[in-house]
Formats: C-alpha cells, sequence, structure tokens
C-alpha cells in the first residue's frame, strides 16, 4: 500500500532538489518572507498577484513556487507578532498572547528560535503523517460530519473560555460576544440580512483581519503609548537582552510532549475542511495551557505559549493539503488560493491526481517543507539583529506599528471600512485589557461562530428527517465530554483557589 | 470624578447594552435565521448580567485606576488622529502625516526630523504602490476636490 506513495515522494524529492528546481521554492519563500513583514500581506495576497505572472509555466514550476509561498509567509507572521504584537495573519494571533509578553522582557531572541524550531519540527511532522495518510484520506474525513464540527466548534470556545486567567464568567460572555458578532451579515441559509442596522459594510460580516490587526496590534500601541515604557523590552541595548537563540531551539526538546500533542491537533484540524490555521493555533494555545500544571505564567510570557501555536500552526500545512488533494476542499483561506492557483493552471485535485499525478503532489510537499525549514533556518539565523527591533524606542514604534496596522487592514480587501473597524477594535481591545477582560474567546468565537452556526443548523435538521443520531456519534460524544469535563475543571480549580485565598481548607 | 472600579462597572453595562441592542434586533429575523443567534444572546445576556453585578458590587469610589487617565484620552486622540487623516487624504498622505506629527510631539525630535521622516516614508508609501500595483486609499477629500 506504501510503495507506490513512498516511491512518489522520492521521484519528487529528486524533482526539487535538482537545478534550477531548486531555485523556485527558495525565491519563492525569500518573496514570501519579504512580503510577510507587512500584515494584511501573506502568502495568499502574494500568490494573487502571481497567478497572472505564471499563467504560462509547467505545472512543476507553478507548484513549487505556490508551495514555497504557503509555507514561507506563516513564519514571519510570527516574527512580527513576537517583536511588535502585529499578527502578519490571523493564524499568528495566537503567538502574541505569549510571544509579545516574552519580548517585553528582552527574550525576543528566545521567543524567534523557539518559533523556528517549533515551525520547522511542526511542518516536518505534518509532511510524515501525510505520506502515512495519503492511502487513508478518504475515510479519516468522511468521519467527520455535521455534529462533529459542530462540537469540535463547541470545544474550543468551551477550552479557551475556561482558561479565562481572571474570571471564567468572563470568559464565556467574551465567547458570547463573540459568537454574536459572527453573526454580523448575511445569513448563509436565508440570505436574509442580520444585525447590519443598515450599514452596507456590514453585509458580508466583520472581516478578521482588521478585528485582529485592531484587537492585537492596534491594542499593543496603545497599551505602549499609555505605559510610557521607553522601549518595548525596557532594554535600552542588545547587550541588556537576556534571551538566547539556543535556549529557544532547546524549548522543544525540554517540552517535547506538549510539541508532539500540538503538531497533532494542528495536523488533525488542517485535515478538517473550512477550518483553518487560525483554530489550529489557538486550540493548541488553549490545550498548551489546560494540559500544564503552572497556568499562572501563560499569557505573561511563558515560551510554551509560543511553542504550541506555532507547532500546530505549521503542522496544519501537511494536514490541510488532505482535503485539498482527496476532494479539493481547502482548508484555509491559504490553500483556497493554491487550489485556486493550481486549477488556473490545469491540475485538478481529486482521484486522478492521487492515483496518476501523486509525485506531483509530493513536489507540492516538498516545496512546503523545503520553504518552511528555509523561513526557520533564516529566522533563526537573524534571531538577535531581529531582536533589536525589542529595543527600540517605544516613540518611534508606535506610530509605525499604527500605520502599519492601518495599512495592513486597508491593503487586504482594499475597503476603507475595514481602516474604521480596526480602530472600533483597538478601544475595543485596549477597554478588555484594562478591565480584565479576555480577548482570546472573543476572537476564537468570531473564527468559529459561521461554523458553528452552520453545523447546529445541519446537525438540527439532518436529526430531524431522522439522518443523523447526534447520540450515536462516538467523535461528537467525546468532543461534547471534553467540553463538560473543561468546563468543570476550571470551575473547580477556580473555587479551590478563592477557598485558598480565603483561608479555607 | 469616575473612579477605576466604576469605570469597569461601566464597561459591563456598555457590553450588556449591545447585546440587549442585538437581542431587540433579534424578534424581526425570519425564524430560521435567528434561532441560533437567540440561542447564543440568551446565556450572553444572563452571563453579562452576572458579571455586571459583580462588578457593581465592587464599585465602591475610593479607588483610582492604574492608567493615569490622561494618558489613555492621548492614546486614543493619537488613534483618532491617525483614523482622520487616513480617511481625509488617504493613505499615502495620511500615513506620512500622522508619523511626522507623533515624531514631533511625542517623539521630541525637532521639526525637521520628523518633517524629513514624514517624506521617507511618503516615497516609502509610493514605491510600495507603484512596485506592487496596489492602488492605496485616496481619501474622501480627493473624492469631493
Amino acid at each position: 500500500m506504501f510503495t507506490p506513495v513512498l516511491s512518489a515522494a522520492w521521484d519528487a524529492w529528486s524533482i526539487v532538489f535538482s537545478w534550477p528546481n531548486l531555485l523556485y521554492p527558495v525565491i519563492g519563500t525569500l518573496l514570501a518572507m519579504a512580503f510577510a513583514v507587512v500584515p494584511g500581506i501573506s502568502g495568499v495576497t502574494l500568490m494573487a498577484i502571481a497567478i497572472p505572472f505564471t499563467i504560462d509555466w509547467d505545472p512543476i514550476p507553478i507548484v513549487l513556487l505556490f508551495g514555497s509561498f504557503v509555507g514561507g509567509a506563516t513564519f514571519m507572521g510570527s516574527v512580527t507578532a513576537i517583536l511588535a504584537g502585529i499578527p502578519g495573519s490571523p493564524p499568528n494571533a495566537a503567538t502574541i498572547i505569549d510571544g509579545h509578553p516574552m519580548a517585553q522582557k528582552g527574550l525576543a531572541r528566545t521567543a524567534i528560535a523557539c518559533s523556528g524550531a517549533a515551525s520547522a519540527l511542526g511542518s516536518t511532522f505534518g509532511v510524515l503523517v501525510l505520506i502515512a495518510v495519503i492511502p487513508f484520506m478518504r475515510p479519516m474525513i468522511l468521519a467527520f460530519g455535521p455534529p462533529e464540527f459542530m462540537m469540535l466548534a463547541v470545544w474550543g470556545l468551551t477550552m479557551l473560555a475556561s482558561l479565562a486567567p481572571t474570571s471564567l464568567l468572563k470568559g464565556l460572555a467574551a465567547a458570547g460576544m463573540g459568537l454574536c458578532l459572527s453573526f454580523v451579515g448575511y445569513d448563509g441559509r436565508t440570505a436574509e440580512l442580520r444585525y447590519t442596522f443598515g450599514i452596507d459594510y456590514l453585509r458580508d460580516g466583520l472581516s478578521l483581519v482588521p478585528v485582529f490587526l485592531g484587537l492585537f496590534a492596534v491594542t499593543a500601541a496603545l497599551e505602549l503609548h499609555m505605559s510610557r515604557r521607553e522601549t518595548i523590552s525596557g532594554a535600552s541595548d542588545t547587550c541588556q537582552l537576556s534571551g538566547s537563540t539556543w535556549a529557544g531551539i532547546r524549548s522543544v526538546y525540554d517540552h517535547f510532549g506538549l510539541f508532539l500533542r500540538s503538531s497533532i491537533l494542528g495536523t488533525l484540524v488542517g485535515m478538517l475542511p473550512g477550518v483553518g490555521g487560525t483554530v489550529s493555533s489557538f486550540l493548541a494555545y488553549g490545550n498548551a495551557v489546560h494540559s500544564s500544571r503552572d497556568r499562572g505564567t501563560f499569557g505573561k510570557g511563558d515560551i510554551r505559549g509560543v511553542l504550541a501555536p506555532e507547532a500546530a500552526n505549521d503542522a496544519k500545512d501537511g494536514g490541510a493539503l488532505v482535503p485539498l488533494l482527496a476532494f479539493g476542499i481547502p482548508g484555509g483561506l491559504g490553500t483556497a488560493m493554491l487550489l485556486a492557483a493550481l486549477t488556473l493552471h490545469g491540475i485538478s485535485p481529486g482521484r486522478d491526481l492521487l492515483e496518476s499525478h501523486l509525485s506531483l503532489v509530493f513536489v507540492l510537499v516538498w516545496s512546503m517543507f523545503l520553504s518552511n525549514w528555509l523561513t526557520s533556518i533564516i529566522g533563526i539565523a537573524v534571531a538577535k539583529p531581529l531582536a533589536r527591533v525589542t529595543t527600540i524606542r517605544s516613540a518611534f514604534l508606535v506610530p509605525v506599528i499604527l500605520v502599519l496596522a492601518t495599512t495592513g487592514a486597508y491593503l487586504y480587501r482594499t475597503r476603507p471600512g475595514d481602516i474604521l473597524v480596526m480602530g472600533l477594535f483597538g478601544i475595543l481591545g485596549t477597554l478588555l485589557t484594562t478591565f480584565e477582560w479576555p480577548r482570546v474567546p472573543l476572537v476564537v468565537a468570531l473564527v468559529l461562530g459561521p461554523m458553528f452556526e452552520r453545523n447546529l443548523q445541519l446537525t438540527s435538521r439532518l436529526t430531524s428527517v431522522g439522518r443523523v443520531d447526534f447520540w450515536t456519534r462516538p467523535i461528537a460524544m467525546t468532543l461534547l465530554a471534553f467540553s463538560c469535563v473543561g468546563l468543570a475543571l476550571s470551575w473547580h480549580r477556580r473555587r479551590e483557589k478563592r477557598r485558598e485565598r480565603g483561608g479555607g481548607v | 470624578m469616575i473612579t477605576w472600579n466604576r469605570a469597569r462597572f461601566v464597561f459591563t453595562l456598555s457590553l450588556l447594552s449591545s447585546a440587549c441592542v442585538l437581542m431587540l434586533a433579534t424578534p424581526t429575523l425570519a425564524p430560521v435565521s435567528r434561532k441560533v443567534p437567540l440561542a447564543i444572546l440568551a446565556p450572553t445576556l444572563v452571563l453579562l448580567f452576572l458579571q455586571l453585578r459583580v462588578d457593581g458590587a465592587r464599585a465602591q469610589p475610593s479607588e483610582t485606576g492604574p492608567v493615569e487617565a490622561a494618558r489613555a484620552v492621548s492614546a486614543v486622540a493619537w488613534l483618532f488622529a491617525l483614523l482622520s487623516l487616513v480617511t481625509l487624504c488617504g493613505l499615502g498622505l495620511g500615513s506620512p502625516a500622522f508619523l511626522t506629527a507623533y515624531l514631533w510631539r511625542e517623539a521630541g525630535r525637532t521639526a525637521h526630523v520628523a518633517l524629513a521622516s514624514g517624506v521617507v516614508s511618503l516615497v516609502l508609501f509610493l514605491a510600495f504602490g507603484e512596485l506592487l500595483d496596489v492602488r492605496l486609499y485616496d481619501g474622501v477629500l480627493q473624492s469631493w476636490l
């Protein structure tokens, strides 16, 4: 069963690592890295720009180039997230929660190195899983129906809401508010407008990029302005930065169990059509906090909070290729653009591609793999000079962050309304952090909301016509059990803490 | 003068009010479209109300906030200035103007240095737009003129 797969993998390896084919992923990676520094301009934007220029090319260079665009942009987005609190793309938002506080402590180099090592190894894990599951792709994906997708959203939401550091009540309420915001715009089933209040801009709902830029980048800039801190890290010279590159790389070995769990989670979530990297990063982060005994350090610059989302985000690339190649269903925006590029160039995913052109599939896989490693190696190599950003005076950084965020918010869809939304969410984010409300459940609810609603409606409809029995589906039941137990444990832990503080047992 | 805990209470109240507005708009929707929003809004309102009670119980007028109010107002004012400049003059002109003003007023740079930084950023914006063939937002002033 595995012989043709391994043979195709080897053939593709020989193609990718031959001259001049090797040039395409290298150039693609460098371009993606350069583009990813500007928020809102991700690998997706780069692919959109590149399509018209490559329309006459042969399939192999196209697959090599576009594969490297997907892989190359992922890591650089996390570098800006760590250094300035600006997520290069929505999946990098989870890295900000602990990555940016690490930079504030002078540990930017450690965070970047950890991110690079976790990304490279996470992508390797994703590729290995992809090779292993290619023969079993179809049954694995078909095991997930509407009830499972719905419960996956519920699990993600309850897990992240229960992580709210100050209060469970605030976490759940923030998740509820996030879900309510996700209902704004057209209802997919009835095409009826909901909660738009006559504003045309809201017809398509709230776009994630300006919301994320507002909640994270603008909030970070406003907080920096208010704090009167001289620099992000508090250090005015690189000699005062205490982080080390080796400590970051070593953290993957030190927390290998967490790395493995996050990579598995990232790959599995990546395989689910329409779920995407943002969900996998936040789920991995939530899992990291939930599974640790000393969770008090999360959100304050814990390296595990960088490792988990980064491993998951890059591992998902391999997983996301499973539904794309088997059914032509993209797992997220990056793979959707990849699908568009492949189809425009006459390469149609599906059974034919998997059976007759398996080596082309592996050319794509190795291209993404190579670009992930290349970005990580370059990133780790330049971690020290990159960390110097945290020693630049805040008064210079604040306007640059604000201008970059504004530019990114506009460039994503070239809609001026996105700039205003970014500003409003920037103020909301500042108020949320000032009054100790968690931002993560709100953000994740906004991401998971459409998936939750669509699958809840489908499940209830299928149940009413007798096509689905929710209570007899093992995956859905397991996720329901995880959600209930997670909430109960969180409530119990908080009660115990309150008792201890109150001098009780 | 508004105290820290009272500000916290007002913020929760504003979240509750926003949820109430959404709740009031829900009955006008078709039954299929309002089913899920109602199922989420109802518990959210309860949770927000409970949080409001927690915040209300703490709203003693003695405590003052850790963030200086003046600094917070100045942060929001700068954000408002950026949004206004970009909306009026567009990204290409508004952003460099904001950069110049911020560097001059907050970073303590001389007017010349701040202006030079603004000019450099303007050139970068124009080059960026040209190289990527991206049409930057022009602002409402240009459409009026």
